[in-house]
Parts: C-alpha cells; sequence; structure tokens
C-alpha cells in the first residue's frame, strides 16, 4: 500500500487527479496529505475540539466518496475546505437537535501541582486562546491562513470563496482585534515585561 | 517613528514582518515588551492548532471513513478524546515554555478554565430578545423593488444597474427543480418512486404546484416519505409536499417541511436554502441567525447557479445575510447598553465585526458585478466606522 512516504512520485495535481479517476491508494495518499489540515480547519471553524473531531470524521468520509465530484478546474484546497465546512455546520445542526453535549471536557490542570511559573505560562497561554476565541470563526480562519500558514491574502480569499478585498480587509480586522484583546486582557503584562 | 507609530504598526503588521521596527525595538524597552506579548501569543495559538491537527490518527480516520462507504453512519465519530483536548491546551503553554526566556503573567482566569471552556465551547451565539425597533422586516420596503430586467454583468461599466430584489426569490423558485438538476438522480430511482406516488393519485405534481392536494393525499404521500429510505427519491417527495404547502399559502407548514427537508434529505439546493433565508429574513431579529446560516448553506453550493441566475442570487444572499448581521449588531449593541457587563460588550462587538465582514463582503461584490453598492456601501461604513475602510 501506498503511504505519504511516496508522495514524491507525483506532484499533489497528479496524486489528487489518480484519486479523482478512482485510484484508491492515490486517494489514501491525498487524505492522509490533508487530514491534519482538515482537522485545524474544523477547529478553526467550530471552535471546539469535540466538535472539530466530528466534523474531520465526516469530512473524510465524503472526501473519500465524492472525491469523484471534485472538478480539477478549481483549486483543490477550496473544495476541500467546502467540504469541511459543510461537515461543520452539518455537526452544529446535529448538536442543536440533540441539545447540549453530556460529554464535560475538561483541562484538569488545576489537578497537578503546578509552580508560580508554570501558573504564569497557563495564564499567558489562558489570555491567548480567550482572546482567539473572541475572533469569529472567518476571521480565526484568515489569520490562521495567512499569518500562522504563510498563505497570501488571495490564495487564502481562493481557499475561503470570498473576495480578495474582504479577505485583506478580515485579515486586517483579526488581527487587530486578536491584539487588541491580548494588550487589555494583560493590563499587568507591559509592568512584569518591564520589571524583567 | 515615534512610539505611537510604532504601536500602531505593531497592531497591523504580520509578526513575521516585526523585524522591519527592530532599530526602534532595539532602543525602546516599553514597544519592544508589546511585540514580545503579541509575539508570544500568537505563537501559543498557532502552536495549539498545530498539535490539534497533528493529533487525530489519521489511520483510524481512514479506516472509519471505508467502514461508512459500505454502510452508511452518521456521526459522532470519534471516542471523545481526552489526550487531543489535553495535547492541545498543553500546546498553548508548551509554546510559552518555547519562546518565554522568563515568567510573564496575563491577568485573567485561571488558564485551565479559559483553555477549557474554548476548547469545549461552541461558537457564541448571540440570541437577544426581540425588540420593537429591531424586530423589523429585513428586507422591508425592498418589495416593491423592480426585478431586474437585464442581467447585471452586461450592464456598461459606469451606468450601475439598480439592485435585485432579495425576495423575489420567493416567487421565482420551485421546489420541484433544483437548479441544475440532481445528478444523483437516475431513470430508475425516477421509475421506482413515481409507481409509488401514484398509489397516492393522479396528477400528484399539478395539483402540488396548485396547492391543491387534498388531506389524504398529503397523508399518503407523507406515508411514502416515511417508508422512502434512499435520498434521492425521499428528495423528489419532500419536494412535492414543499411545492403544495407553498402554493396553498400555508406558509407554517412549509416551514416544518423545509426544515425537515435540510436537515434530513439535503441541504445542496441553494435555491431552497435561499428561499428559506429570505422566508426568515421577514420574521425579524429573531430568526436572523437563520437567515445568516442558510445564507451561508446557499453561498456555499452557488455554483450550481449560472449567468444572471448566478449575479442575481449571490447578490440577494449577500445582503440579505449583510442585513441580518446588522440585526443581530444593532440588537447586542442594545443589549449591552442595557445589561453594561463585559460579555454583552464582547458579544457586541464580535456582532459587529461580523456585520462588518459581511457588509464588505457584499460591497466587494457590487462593485464586481456592477450593481448599484450605495446600501452595501452605507452599511460597510456603518459597521466599520469608516468611510476609507470600505474604499474600492
Amino acid at each position: 500500500m501506498q503511504s505519504w512516504e511516496h508522495m514524491a512520485e507525483h506532484s499533489p495535481d497528479e496524486w489528487i487527479e489518480r484519486a479523482r479517476s478512482g485510484d484508491r491508494a492515490a486517494l489514501r495518499v491525498v487524505a492522509e496529505q490533508w487530514w491534519p489540515t482538515m482537522r485545524r480547519w474544523a477547529l478553526l471553524d467550530l471552535g471546539d475540539a469535540s466538535l472539530a473531531e466530528d466534523a474531520a470524521q465526516e469530512a473524510m468520509v465524503r472526501l473519500v466518496r465524492f472525491i469523484g465530484q471534485y472538478d480539477p478546474a478549481r483549486p483543490f484546497r477550496a473544495w476541500l475546505h467546502m467540504v469541511v465546512r459543510n461537515c461543520a455546520r452539518d455537526v452544529m445542526a446535529r448538536r442543536g437537535r440533540q441539545g447540549e453535549r453530556e460529554v464535560a471536557l475538561e483541562w484538569e490542570v488545576a489537578d497537578h501541582p503546578s509552580t508560580d511559573r508554570q501558573l504564569d505560562l497557563e495564564r499567558h497561554a489562558a489570555a491567548a486562546m480567550k482572546a482567539f476565541e473572541a475572533l469569529s470563526p472567518r476571521q480565526r480562519q484568515v489569520f490562521d491562513l495567512c499569518d500562522r500558514q504563510g498563505l497570501t491574502p488571495a490564495e487564502a480569499a481562493e481557499t475561503l470563496g470570498m473576495a480578495q478585498g474582504t479577505a485583506r480587509y478580515t485579515l486586517h480586522e483579526a488581527r487587530k482585534t486578536l491584539r487588541a484583546k491580548l494588550l487589555a486582557a494583560g493590563s499587568d503584562v507591559l509592568q512584569l515585561l518591564r520589571d524583567r | 517613528m515615534n512610539c505611537d507609530r510604532i504601536r500602531e504598526r505593531l497592531m497591523e503588521i504580520p509578526v513575521a514582518e516585526f523585524g522591519q521596527l527592530e532599530s526602534h525595538l532595539a532602543t525602546c524597552p516599553e514597544c519592544r515588551a508589546l511585540a514580545d506579548v503579541i509575539v508570544e501569543a500568537e505563537g501559543a495559538i498557532g502552536l495549539a492548532l498545530d498539535d490539534f491537527a497533528a493529533a487525530g490518527s489519521f489511520e483510524d480516520a481512514w479506516q472509519r471513513a471505508e467502514r461508512a462507504e459500505v454502510v452508511p453512519v452518521q456521526g459522532p465519530w470519534a471516542r471523545r478524546s481526552v489526550i487531543g483536548l489535553a495535547a492541545l491546551a498543553a500546546a498553548a503553554v508548551l509554546a510559552l515554555a518555547l519562546t518565554a526566556s522568563r515568567p510573564s503573567a496575563v491577568s485573567g482566569q485561571a488558564g485551565e478554565t479559559v483553555v477549557a471552556r474554548w476548547l469545549g465551547q461552541s461558537d457564541v451565539v448571540v440570541s437577544p430578545p426581540p425588540s420593537p425597533a429591531a424586530d423589523e422586516h429585513l428586507d422591508e420596503g425592498t418589495d416593491a423593488a423592480p426585478r431586474p430586467g437585464r442581467a447585471a454583468s452586461r450592464v456598461p461599466r459606469g451606468a450601475r444597474a439598480s439592485e435585485p430584489d432579495a425576495l423575489a426569490v420567493l416567487n421565482d423558485v420551485s421546489e420541484l427543480q433544483p437548479p441544475g438538476g440532481d445528478p444523483e438522480r437516475s431513470a430508475a430511482g425516477d421509475e421506482r418512486i413515481a409507481r409509488t406516488l401514484a398509489t397516492c393519485g393522479q396528477d400528484l405534481e399539478p395539483r402540488a404546484i396548485m396547492g391543491r392536494l387534498d388531506a389524504p393525499s398529503i397523508a399518503c404521500v407523507e406515508a411514502v416519505y416515511a417508508n422512502t429510505q434512499r435520498l434521492t427519491e425521499r428528495d423528489r417527495v419532500s419536494r412535492l409536499l414543499l411545492a403544495n404547502a407553498w402554493a396553498a399559502g400555508d406558509h407554517t407548514r412549509w416551514e416544518q417541511l423545509v426544515k425537515r427537508h435540510l436537515d434530513e434529505v439535503s441541504r445542496a439546493d441553494p435555491d431552497l436554502c435561499y428561499k428559506y433565508a429570505a422566508f426568515l429574513s421577514r420574521r425579524g431579529v429573531s430568526r436572523a441567525e437563520g437567515v445568516v446560516r442558510w445564507s451561508e448553506v446557499a453561498l456555499e453550493n452557488k455554483d450550481r447557479w449560472q449567468g444572471d441566475t448566478y449575479t442575481t442570487r449571490v447578490y440577494g444572499l449577500l445582503k440579505l445575510r449583510s442585513r441580518a448581521a446588522e440585526l443581530l449588531w444593532r440588537s447586542a449593541e442594545e443589549r449591552a447598553a442595557v445589561t453594561a457587563d463585559d460579555e454583552a460588550r464582547d458579544s457586541a462587538d464580535r456582532a459587529r465585526a461580523l456585520a462588518a465582514t459581511f457588509a464588505r463582503e457584499w460591497l466587494d461584490y457590487a462593485r464586481a458585478a456592477n450593481l448599484d453598492d450605495t446600501l452595501a456601501f452605507d452599511l460597510c461604513v456603518s459597521t466599520a466606522g469608516a468611510r476609507e475602510a470600505c474604499a474600492e
């Protein structure tokens, strides 16, 4: 069976084309390549790790089932993003019908003894996550694609199916909002840094 | 550059470009401290996302997907992965351990609480109570707007076409005919379901279009729906009931049926999603979230439209979505003004940001399609707070 190590045998587009025309081994290679990205997109869309797990899995099922319907005239990244986004919506809709989840998801760091330094780091991480939470799903996605993944706003716009101007504007808003929240949340951070 | 200008730049440019400001940062501890906070926090976010992305087992996911191809299964799929969550949260801390050269702290709630909350929380839903001021029709006043007499895309540059009527879809869409047809529909399936439906009476489709299915026929078709497993066949039966309810003017029943169709059958028909969004847009702020949601679902399948229909429908959806987001924003602002707490303020800020993004998207599209962009521009300025933000 082919695996990720065999990716270099063909270009990414060739793998996708082979997968599209029914080559199961190629489909597996493509799926493995994109799996982390699918999980990441699901989390950015839903802001909830548990729901994101479900959405990513469902997206994998649809990738396997519907790869033949992918139109190579469009970027694969954009098509796959739409698949993940549809799955995220479906997962949200199902959750809405089933009511709140029963599973309590806790990060139980409080059960472990912490040093002052660890607590500081945890608080800083928490503030970062809280600020990130304040962004809309769209802002989170554009921010991640551009500032973390290194795509240009034009590439992000193509992936997310939005106008380039909108992507640039959304990225600008995302950075501004995120950083303003970070700084507002950490009024004592600057003092601490000054004292270092 | 002075400190004010540097700080302005620090709020705007990507972390990767902070090096451009190094000559100032090297000599200014306060600006350096600001830059450090941003770099560390964004690094923590990035590593947390990386960890979540890498935590899922591809092998498990692949095998489940292969099994699901044989036996259709619905989620939830995964065992609840506490490991994944712990890894994600730990990554945020690890990121700081790796990047921070000294202890630092950010005021706020205890780390585990906030991080776990983000991880375990769904998107914030703004559900303000309807108020008399806000509970207006999203598109009130546009019902009387003339339908575009020609393709927007063919209007000569410089002479912008009047904006399409976003609600015209309520009369334009026929539930019986999805745009572009249904690729999964088969002749054998058509024949099979036609035979089954024939037991409910003759000429069902013409009668449904006129809203004249009688109660026994409707009950019979409902029974067919309940006993049909194939989605393509269910789709056809469901559309029959939808067409009948709409034509008969029974909008309460139509809404029940369309919700069932979108939940149980398919949400791939952008016409139906658009019609539902337009329908909800006439129900005020309490349904505005639904307008946004179904507009987005319709836009995801916009490629099924072509030519003039594409232009008119996409414009209409962007408009409906923007107006709904505006209503949610205004409602959230009202609530923030009344309650004056941080959570309400944050909700209002998020609602404004969303409304601004949608308005900008509507404006971009109106300009690209050479349609009247007056309303979109006004809304963009209103949500962004500055005319410059909405410049071409």
